[in-house]
């Protein structure tokens, strides 16, 4: 249609929007972000559904179901259209990423539906205390730390029925008895590597360890690869370790967080991980610690990702510092693979002071003159 | 090439330059009224040099500003004053100034004019032509630029920057007049140095002009005195600060002028106008403004009349295509929108855009996601998302303290914030309220 010349438009039209300064936006949007996260966060999903079998997508179902069917709930109660920004799913598949795929199906159901309640009771996922799904994780690790642990080896694919066995039998009879949560890292390291994990650790001790007088031992391969004893979504170290990059490239995720988490888990493990084996200081095995518990889970996937993290770079850096010195303790004296999602818990309750204390300061103040 | 920019936040805004950066200006129709207002928003009526009825020739003084000396405000265009009454103008404010209606011929465009000898012309008589000939700032400030001379003259020695970034998206008036009028911002450059005597003069120029600016980057070949820098196109680069921390690596406060701190910055658009105030001797009576957007028939840049009214200038570039969402001036991050079309174009507005609704990307607003966007894009390194809710909580004197007063109002939080949280306009509203009655702050 061509117009309709410009004298048509009154002077006190109303057609003509008008608002403050800026004219316009960026043409990034809550709903977009959201997607992009869920997008990077199948990734490591549909791995696990390919290492873990029926058990995990299972697992994925529930905690995506969950959330979604709360999230309309709670906007229909507030009366307010949410679920097509892609929050709940985002957190469902967040849930998932942090869930054992053997784990007793009522265990995510209650997670999601608690991730998705916190976040409408405390007004949004960055208005409360907690992160939604730290609130939930938190929740139903210290309520079922046996279902919470019910961690399997990969391509055991038998587990689908004992799922709903073990879901049906918990809640009916209530007399499962499973592993303690502090026999987890015993329990992984018996675990038998794969051929895989066999030839490749053997090709790099007589290519490269040799070379140092050193040995890689065999089990070590499995975790990078995608093969590791894991939650559903971090069976591999290399596909966490690419999602994260590619977050970080669409400014999703920051570098501060993960970096400060390695140095100082790396310190530590490196200077007291041997205490506890008698080995002493100075010996600690980083890798196994690393590889062996759901830490490269937490470093990649996790500290970064904004919304989890303080909103600035210093307080970043510090809440990685602080997530991997915690994570490193729980895991050298606690022994537990779950001691870094722990560690995220706990500093996560810290964040708020971490923004207080560690805030930017304006570059053009009347102090930072430096002439 | 990489091209220095400043050292913290700041964005890469959508942009469009490209639809205009190559367009060659144009001079825009007569219009057949123009309203001229007194400088600086002029509150007294008593400020005008003529009154209702009076003939008056293209260029003449038509008021003052009341200072002493007073800057003057010339006729653009020549006719009869109609009226001498009070308008709206383009930030909101209401201004008295002189309607006049054209009629007679024009005595200064067109017409042959002896240029000046402005090497052997003392500095302060230099000035005294800038302030008569009623030269202000163009890059939006609207200060008078003898002003600024008189000021930065009394310091021994100091910088002289050029300010070419126009980093406003999709604005190209100075790049046109870079790439038009090469001699003369030489020119203009080569009298504010006489004036100044400053030995070191850098240009700063966005490093999206760097094909249409080749001409003007060939006539500093060689030349030791005045260096050009290209700048990367990052928004807010323009700013008088980041521009300082880009080419010096200094920060210097916002509470103090930075000509205190020996740097003086002129917007090109005002140098182009002191060399034709000094070797024309024509006032300012005119400026180029940027009209773009989905909505304009033809973008154009319009070398425009001052006191044209905005619906003129839309006809002069065919008129629209559609009705458009809004009507932008001044510019996309800071600039207002307006229904007012009968609006004056003044001196400091460079940049009419006509947008479409899917040029804006608007949405409602929903909660904060902790994203930290806005914090990450701060080129002051402020944390806009809690100085919002320390404005929301009444605590001004908190927010005080951790830099509300810093804020340079560039609109980049807002413009970033994903959720579409209005946070700039939050805080800028939490500055006045800081100053005056210390109020919690509504988000709205």
């Amino acid at each position: 249609m061509h117009w309709k010349r410009v004298n048509q438009l009154s002077s006190n039209n109303t057609i003509l929007r008008v608002s403050v300064p800026p004219q316009y936006f960026s043409d990034d949007n809550v709903r977009k972000l959201n997607w992009s996260i869920s997008f990077a966060f199948m990734i490591p999903l549909g791995w696990g559904v390919f290492v873990f079998g029926m058990s995990a997508a299972l697992v994925i179902a529930v905690c995506v179901a969950g959330a979604l069917l709360t999230e309309l709930f709670c906007s229909r109660m507030f009366r307010k259209a949410s679920i097509g920004d892609g929050q709940a799913f985002q957190i469902g598949l967040l849930l998932a990423i942090l869930m054992p795929p053997g784990v007793a199906l009522h265990v995510p159901l209650i997670a999601a539906i608690a991730a998705v309640a916190s976040k409408w009771v405390f007004g949004g996922t960055a208005s409360g205390l907690f992160n939604p799904v730290c609130f939930a994780w938190g929740i139903v690790f210290l309520a079922w730390p046996d279902l919470m642990t019910a961690f399997v080896n990969p391509f055991d694919h038998s587990l689908v029925q004992d799922s709903f066995t073990l879901t049906r039998q918990y809640l009916v009879s209530g007399n499962v008895v499973l592993a303690n949560p502090m026999d987890m890292i015993q329990g992984i390291s018996t675990a038998l590597p794969s051929a895989l994990d066999l030839q490749v650790s053997s090709a790099l001790n007589s290519g490269v360890f040799q070379t140092f007088a050193t040995v890689l031992p065999p089990g070590y391969v499995d975790p990078i690869v995608g093969f590791g004893v894991q939650t559903v979504g971090g069976a591999s170290g290399l596909i966490l370790m690419l999602v994260s990059i590619w977050l970080m490239y669409r400014e999703l995720s920051g570098w501060q967080a993960p970096l400060g988490m390695f140095f100082s888990a790396f310190l530590i493990i490196y200077l007291f991980g041997g205490l506890p084996f008698g080995m002493g200081f100075a010996r600690g095995d980083v890798l196994f610690f690393v590889f062996k518990s759901t830490f490269l889970t937490v470093m990649f996937l996790l500290a970064g990702v904004y919304g989890l993290a303080p909103f600035n770079a210093r307080g970043q850096l510090v809440f990685g510092l602080l997530t991997g010195t915690i994570s490193a303790i729980l895991l050298i004296f606690g022994l537990n693979m779950f001691a870094p999602l722990g560690a995220f818990f706990v500093s996560g309750l810290t964040v708020w002071v971490i923004e207080r204390t560690f805030r930017n300061r304006s570059r053009f103040a009347t102090k930072l003159v430096n002439q | 090439m990489r091209h220095k920019t400043f050292f913290w936040g700041g964005v890469v805004p959508r942009n469009n330059k490209q639809k205009t950066i190559n367009l060659s200006s144009r001079n825009a129709e007569i219009p057949r009224t123009v309203f001229i207002p007194f400088q600086g928003n002029g509150q007294d009526q008593a400020l005008a040099l003529v009154k209702v009825g009076d003939k008056v020739k293209e260029g003449q003084a038509i008021a003052s500003n009341g200072a002493k000396p007073p800057v003057l405000v010339h006729a653009s265009i020549p006719g009869v004053v109609k009226d001498i009454r009070q308008a709206k103008l383009f930030d909101g404010t209401v201004s008295w100034g002189v309607e006049l209606e054209f009629e007679g011929d024009f005595t200064l465009t067109g017409t042959s004019v002896s240029t000046r000898d402005w090497h052997s012309t003392n500095p302060e008589r230099l000035i005294d032509i800038i302030r008569e000939m009623g030269v202000i700032g163009m890059g939006g400030e609207g200060v008078p630029t003898y002003e600024k001379l008189l000021k930065a003259t009394a310091k021994k020695t100091g910088r002289l920057i050029v300010n070419a970034m126009e980093s406003e998206p999709y604005r190209t008036s100075d790049a046109r007049i870079l790439a038009e009028k090469p001699q003369e911002i030489l020119q203009g450059i080569e009298i504010l140095a006489k004036i100044l005597g400053f030995p070191a003069i850098k240009v700063a120029i966005n490093e999206s002009f760097l094909d249409s600016t080749k001409g003007f980057r060939d006539l500093f070949h060689r030349r030791q005195d005045i260096q050009i820098h290209y700048l990367h196109d990052t928004y807010p680069q323009g700013d008088e600060r980041l521009l300082i921390q880009s080419l010096f690596a200094r920060d210097l406060p916002t509470d103090d002028n930075v000509i205190n701190h020996n740097f003086v910055i002129f917007n090109v658009s005002t140098v182009f106008a002191i060399y034709e105030a000094v070797v024309l001797s024509r006032p300012l009576i005119d400026r180029l403004v940027t009209i773009t957007g989905s909505a304009i028939q033809t973008p154009s840049n319009l070398k425009v009349r001052i006191g044209t009214p905005l619906s003129a200038i839309l006809e002069d570039c065919g008129g629209l295509k559609f009705v458009p969402d809004r009507i932008v001036v001044g510019g996309l991050m800071r600039g207002t929108s307006t229904r007012d079309l009968d609006l004056p174009i003044t001196a400091e507005i460079g940049f009419v855009m006509a947008m479409a609704k899917e040029e804006i990307h608007d949405a409602p607003v929903s909660d904060c996601t902790r994203c930290g966007k806005c914090v990450r894009s701060c080129p002051v390194g402020l944390e806009p998302i809690r100085l919002l809710r320390l404005a929301q909580h009444g605590q001004l004197e908190q927010a005080r303290k951790e830099g509300l007063m810093e804020c340079s109002a560039c609109g980049i939080c807002s413009y970033v914030c994903p959720a579409h949280i209005p946070l700039g306009n939050v805080i800028m509203r939490s500055k006045a309220n800081a100053l005056e009655k210390g109020e919690p702050v509504e988000l709205k």
